[in-house]
C-alpha cells in the first residue's frame, strides 16, 4: 500500500509536469504525423494524385474461346471451363490491382469482344476527364487466347529467368541450409549445365517456403520445358532431379522470372499522362494479377498444349475450374492500403517513445535524489522494494497509457489496422512497457546527475532505437544487424507487432508469445540489476 | 596547548546527574551507570559506532545517549563525522562497528517498525516543490501509516504549528526560504515522533522563522519529545540544548551538560599592552601568560585566567603586581577585556581555528 502512495504521488507530479506528456505523447504523434505527411499518407487518406484510379474494360472474346485451333467447337463442359477460366483471370487481375497499394479500380465495364469498345472507352474517358479515373485498362478480345498460346520459351527472360525448386518444408532451418550445400553441383549435369551457371542470390532463398530460385541460362532452364510429354505422367527429368537433390525432398520445379509485355497479352493501357505510376500498373497486371499462373498451368489442364510444367498444381486448377466464379473485390472491401505505412511507423515510433520513458524515469529519480526526498523515503517505515515499486509503477502506467493512446490515434486518425487478432496486442503492449520501465529503473540507478541523464539515457534510447529498427522498417536492416538487433527489447516488440498488425496474414501466436517471453526476460534482468543498484544509491 | 591552558579538569562541584556517566570533559561517553546497554530509560543509545570510507575513519567509537524529553546538541566542524553519525542513526548508513538502540531495541536499516519513532529534518530541504504544503504533509503522513480523519487532523495541527495554514494549498515551490524550512520541519512532525533529529534546521532562515522554529522545538521538548540538534549556531545550541557532544575527526572529544562543560573553562582577563622590553616581558611571564601579537608592532595580550589566579595569587594581587610591572617598565596599557566561558569558545578551543573543508 505504501508503494501505491509513492505511485500516486509520482503520478500527480507527472501530471503537473507537462513535459512528460509532451515527450511521451505529443512528440510521437507529431513524428508519426510528419512521416505520414512525408509519405503522403496523412490521416489515412491518400493524396489524390498518389492513387491511380483505374477503369477496367473486359473485352475478352468469350465466344471464340469455345472453339479449338481448327475452329471446331469444344465440348460443352470444356468450353464452359475455358470461358470461366478466362473471366477468372480477368477478375484476378482486377483484384490484384485493387489490393495493390497506390491503385484503385473504380469501375469495370463489360464490353464482350470489344464490340462496344468505342462507347466503353468513351465512358471510361468521361470518367477520366471528370477526374474519376486516371487510366483505362482494356483487357483485349484475344487476351486469354494469348495466355494459352504463350510458351515459357516465349516469355523466359534471359537476364532474370530461372528455375525455382520447391522442397518439403524443413523442420530445422539449419539442417536445410546444411543439406542444400552442393546442390548446384548435383543438379547441373541433369540440365546440361555447369554448377557455375547456377546463380543464386540470398534473396532467392526462401527458407520459410522451402524454395530456392536459381538464375539459369535459358538453354538449361528450357531443357525442362522443351519437347513433349504426357502430362499425366511424371516428367522424365523430374525423378533425376529429385534424386540429385537428396537429402532434400524435391516437391516441385517451376519457371520464374518470366517476362512479357502488355501487347503480347493483348492488353492496352490508355492514359493521357503516362508516368511511373502507370508503368507500375503494368507490373501489377503481369506480376500480381495471376496471369502468369495461367500461362504456366492452364495448358496442362486444357490438354491442348503440352508445354512443360512439373508439379501437382494441375489438380488445383481443375478444382478452380469447378469452383464458383471469382468475385470482384470492391474498393470498400479492401483494407485501406494507405494505412500500411502506419502499420510500421506507428509500432516503430510507439516502441521508440515507450523507451523514451527511460529518460523521464531517470530524471524523476535524480529529481527525487536532488530534492533530498529520496532520503526521506528511505528513512520512512517503507521497505526498499516498496520504494522501488512505487517509483516504477507510475511509469508503467504512463507507458501503457502512451501505447494505448498511440494505437488509438493510429486507428482513428491514421487508418491503421490492428490486425485480425487485436487482443494479441495486449500482452505485447504490457510486456514492452515492463521492459521499458525496468530498463528505465536500471538507467535511473546508474546515472548520477541531470547531465548524465541527458548524455547516457538519450544515448541508450537513440542507439537501441536505431539498432532495433524502430526508426525505420526492420526490413531495411541487413541480416547481420537484424540478428544483432535481438539484443534490444525493442526488436522483440517490433517482431511481435509485425506479426499482429499484418493485414494479409494471421499472426503466428507462437512467435508473439516467444517475443513476449523475451520481453519478460529482459524485464526481469533489468529489474534485478536495478534493484541491486538501487541499494547503493545514496 | 591552548586547550590545556584554558580547560580545567572536572571540578568537584560540576552539576548534572549525567556527569557520572558523561564526564564533562574530553573523551568518549562512557557506559551508562546502570551498566545495562540500551536501557529503556534512554530513548536512543549510540554505542561505539565506527564507520570507515576507504582510508578515512569517518566515525571512530562514538557513543552517547539521548533521553526522552531532552534536547541533545551534536556539534562538530565540517567533515568531523557528525553527518555520518546521524545517517547511521537514521538507518541510511550501516555502521562497521557498534550499535544504535532505539527505545531499548537495536535499530538498523531493516527494523522498519522503529522508524516511526523518529522524525528527521535534514539540513537541505526535502520537500516536493510541485506539491502544496498540505499535499506534502499528507503524502509523508500516509507513508507513516496515518490515514483518514487522523491524517487530516494531524495535517491541520502541523500546519498550525509551522504557521502555514493560510498558505497550505499553495505549491511549496512558490514559498519563501523560511516557509520552505518550516514545511521541511513540519514534515518530520506529521507522525508525532518521539525522537526528532534536526540537522542545521535554521540555516538560511530569517530571524522570525528561526525564532518560530526554536519555539516549536521548545514546545515539542516540553511535550516530551527528545531532540538531537546539530548546528553551527552555538548561541542556538546553548539556548535550547540540555547536553551536547562535540565530535571531531570522527571521535567524540567532549560530552556533557552545557553548564558542566562551561564550568571547566575559566574566565579570562585580557590586558593589551605595547611591546615591552625583554626583561619586563620575563617579569610579566612569571605572573601571567603572554600571547604574542598576530602582527609586528601590534599589542601583546596578557591573559589572566581565573583558575590560574585561584591556585597561586588572588586576582587582586595578580592585577596589582602586573600593573606595578607595567608602570615600572613604562609599558603602555591599551585595553582591558574579560572573556567569559561560552560554547563557541569551548568549541573553538577543542576543535581549533584551522579552516575545515
Amino acid at each position: 500500500m505504501k508503494a501505491w502512495e509513492i505511485t500516486r504521488k509520482d503520478l500527480k507530479l507527472l501530471v503537473r509536469d507537462g513535459r512528460t506528456f509532451v515527450v511521451l505523447l505529443a512528440l510521437p504523434v507529431l513524428f508519426i504525423w510528419i512521416i505520414g505527411m512525408i509519405t503522403g499518407k496523412m490521416m489515412g487518406f491518400d493524396e489524390p494524385n498518389r492513387v491511380l484510379k483505374v477503369s477496367m474494360i473486359d473485352e475478352i472474346d468469350y465466344e471464340t474461346l469455345g472453339f479449338d485451333e481448327e475452329g471446331e467447337p469444344l465440348e460443352k463442359e470444356a468450353a464452359r471451363r475455358i470461358k470461366k477460366q478466362a473471366r477468372d483471370t480477368f477478375v484476378k487481375i482486377h483484384n490484384g490491382i485493387q489490393e495493390k497499394n497506390g491503385f484503385e479500380v473504380i469501375e469495370v465495364v463489360d464490353d464482350p469482344q470489344g464490340k462496344n469498345s468505342q462507347s466503353a472507352i468513351e465512358k471510361a474517358r468521361k470518367q477520366y476527364g471528370s477526374g474519376d479515373a486516371n487510366v483505362a485498362l482494356r483487357i483485349g478480345p484475344d487476351f486469354f487466347r494469348r495466355v494459352l498460346e504463350l510458351s515459357h520459351r516465349d516469355i523466359f527472360d534471359d537476364s532474370r529467368g530461372g528455375l525455382t525448386f520447391r522442397f518439403a518444408p524443413p523442420e530445422d532451418l539449419t539442417e536445410f541450409a546444411d543439406e542444400r550445400a552442393g546442390l548446384e553441383e548435383r543438379l547441373a549435369p541433369i540440365l546440361g549445365a555447369q554448377a557455375a551457371d547456377f546463380d543464386v542470390f540470398r534473396e532467392d532463398i526462401d527458407l520459410e517456403n522451402a524454395t530456392i530460385t536459381f538464375q539459369l541460362p535459358k538453354p538449361a532452364a528450357m531443357k525442362l520445358f522443351d519437347g513433349h510429354w504426357d502430362p499425366s505422367e511424371e516428367h522424365p527429368l523430374l525423378s533425376d532431379l529429385a534424386k540429385a537433390a537428396q537429402p532434400l525432398e524435391l516437391r516441385e520445379v517451376f519457371p520464374s522470372g518470366l517476362h512479357y509485355g502488355l501487347e503480347s497479352l493483348n492488353i492496352r493501357l490508355e492514359s493521357d499522362s503516362p508516368n511511373s505510376a502507370t508503368h507500375n500498373l503494368v507490373e501489377v497486371v503481369v506480376l500480381y494479377a495471376g496471369a502468369m499462373d495461367n500461362i504456366a498451368l492452364f495448358p496442362l489442364c486444357a490438354n491442348s498444349y503440352t508445354k512443360g510444367q512439373i508439379g501437382t498444381s494441375c489438380a488445383e486448377l481443375e478444382a478452380e475450374a469447378d469452383a464458383p466464379p471469382l468475385a470482384l473485390t470492391l474498393p470498400q472491401a479492401v483494407e485501406k492500403s494507405s494505412s500500411r505505412v502506419y502499420q510500421e511507423v506507428i509500432p516503430g515510433y510507439t516502441v521508440l517513445f515507450v523507451f523514451f520513458l527511460i529518460n523521464i524515469m531517470a530524471r524523476s529519480f535524480i529529481h527525487e535524489k536532488t530534492l533530498g526526498t529520496l532520503r526521506r523515503l528511505r528513512i520512512a517505515p517503507v521497505h526498499p522494494m516498496s520504494v522501488l515499486a512505487g517509483k516504477t509503477l507510475p511509469f508503467l502506467f504512463v507507458s501503457l497509457l502512451q501505447t494505448a493512446l498511440l494505437f488509438l490515434f493510429g486507428k482513428f486518425f491514421f487508418g491503421m489496422s490492428w490486425g485480425p487478432l487485436p487482443m494479441l496486442l495486449l500482452p505485447v503492449i504490457i510486456c514492452t512497457s515492463l521492459a521499458a520501465t525496468s530498463l528505465g529503473l536500471l538507467v535511473a540507478t546508474i546515472v548520477r546527475s541531470e547531465s548524465q541523464v541527458s548524455a547516457y539515457a538519450n544515448l541508450v534510447v537513440i542507439t537501441t532505437g536505431l539498432i532495433s529498427g524502430s526508426m525505420f522498417p526492420r526490413d531495411w536492416l541487413p541480416d547481420v544487424m537484424r540478428d544483432f538487433s535481438l539484443v534490444t527489447p525493442h526488436a522483440w516488440a517490433l517482431i511481435a507487432y509485425d506479426q499482429i498488425l499484418s493485414i494479409k496474414q494471421s499472426p503466428d501466436v507462437g512467435i508473439v508469445l516467444q517475443c513476449c517471453g523475451a520481453l519478460v526476460g529482459f524485464s526481469i534482468l533489468f529489474f534485478a540489476i536495478g534493484t541491486v543498484r538501487f541499494g547503493k544509491v545514496d | 596547548m591552548l586547550f590545556a591552558m584554558t580547560v580545567s579538569p572536572p571540578s568537584a562541584n560540576a552539576q548534572s546527574p549525567t556527569l557520572s556517566e558523561e564526564p564533562a570533559t574530553t573523551g568518549p561517553e562512557t557506559q551508562p551507570e546502570n551498566g545495562v546497554p540500551g536501557s529503556a530509560t534512554h530513548l536512543l543509545d549510540v554505542k561505539k559506532l565506527s564507520k570507515r570510507f576507504g582510508d578515512l575513519q569517518a566515525v571512530d567509537q562514538v557513543s552517547f545517549h539521548v533521553e526522552a524529553g531532552e534536547v541533545f546538541g551534536l556539534l562538530g566542524p565540517n567533515g568531523a563525522g557528525k553527518s555520518t553519525t546521524m545517517m547511521i542513526i537514521c538507518g541510511l548508513l550501516t555502521a562497521d562497528e557498534g550499535q544504535v538502540c532505539l527505545d531499548g531495541r537495536p535499530f538498523n536499516a531493516s527494523t522498519l517498525d522503529l522508524r516511526s519513532l523518529m522524525g528527521v529534518v535534514p539540513q537541505d530541504l526535502a520537500i516536493y516543490p510541485e506539491l502544496t504544503a498540505r499535499e506534502n504533509l499528507d503524502f509523508f503522513g500516509r507513508l507513516y501509516g496515518i490515514k483518514g480523519t487522523l491524517l487530516k487532523s494531524r495535517t491541520d495541527d502541523v500546519l498550525t504549528q509551522i504557521g502555514l495554514t493560510d498558505r497550505a494549498n499553495d505549491q511549496s515551490g512558490n514559498y519563501s526560504g523560511g516557509m520552505k524550512r518550516r514545511l521541511n520541519f513540519g514534515v518530520a512532525l506529521i507522525h508525532q515522533p518521539r525522537l526528532l533529529i534536526l540537522d542545521e534546521p535554521t540555516v538560511g532562515v530569517d530571524p522570525q522563522s528561526r525564532s518560530h522554529l526554536l519555539d516549536c522545538i521548545r514546545q515539542l521538548n516540553a511535550d516530551g519529545v527528545a531532540v538531537i540538534y546539530a548546528s553551527h549556531y552555538m548561541e542556538e545550541v546553548q539556548t535550547i540544548c540540555d547536553r551536547v557532544a562535540i565530535i571531531d575527526h570522527g571521535k567524540m572529544i567532549a560530552a556533557g551538560t552545557i553548564d558542566a562543560l562551561l564550568d571547566q573553562m575559566s574566565s579570562e582577563l585580557l590586558l593589551r599592552i605595547a611591546e615591552p622590553p625583554s626583561e619586563i616581558r620575563s617579569e610579566i611571564e612569571q605572573v601571567a601568560e603572554v600571547r604574542n601579537s598576530p602582527g609586528h608592532g601590534e599589542p601583546l595580550t596578557i591573559v589572566v585566567s581565573h583558575d590560574q589566579q585561584a591556585d597561586e595569587l588572588t586576582l587582586n594581587a595578580t592585577l596589582t603586581r602586573l600593573l606595578q610591572i607595567l608602570k615600572a617598565g613604562h609599558v603602555k596599557l591599551y585595553e582591558v577585556e574579560t572573556n567569559e566561558p561560552n560554547l563557541e569558545r569551548l568549541f573553538l578551543e577543542l576543535t581549533g581555528t584551522r579552516l575545515r573543508d
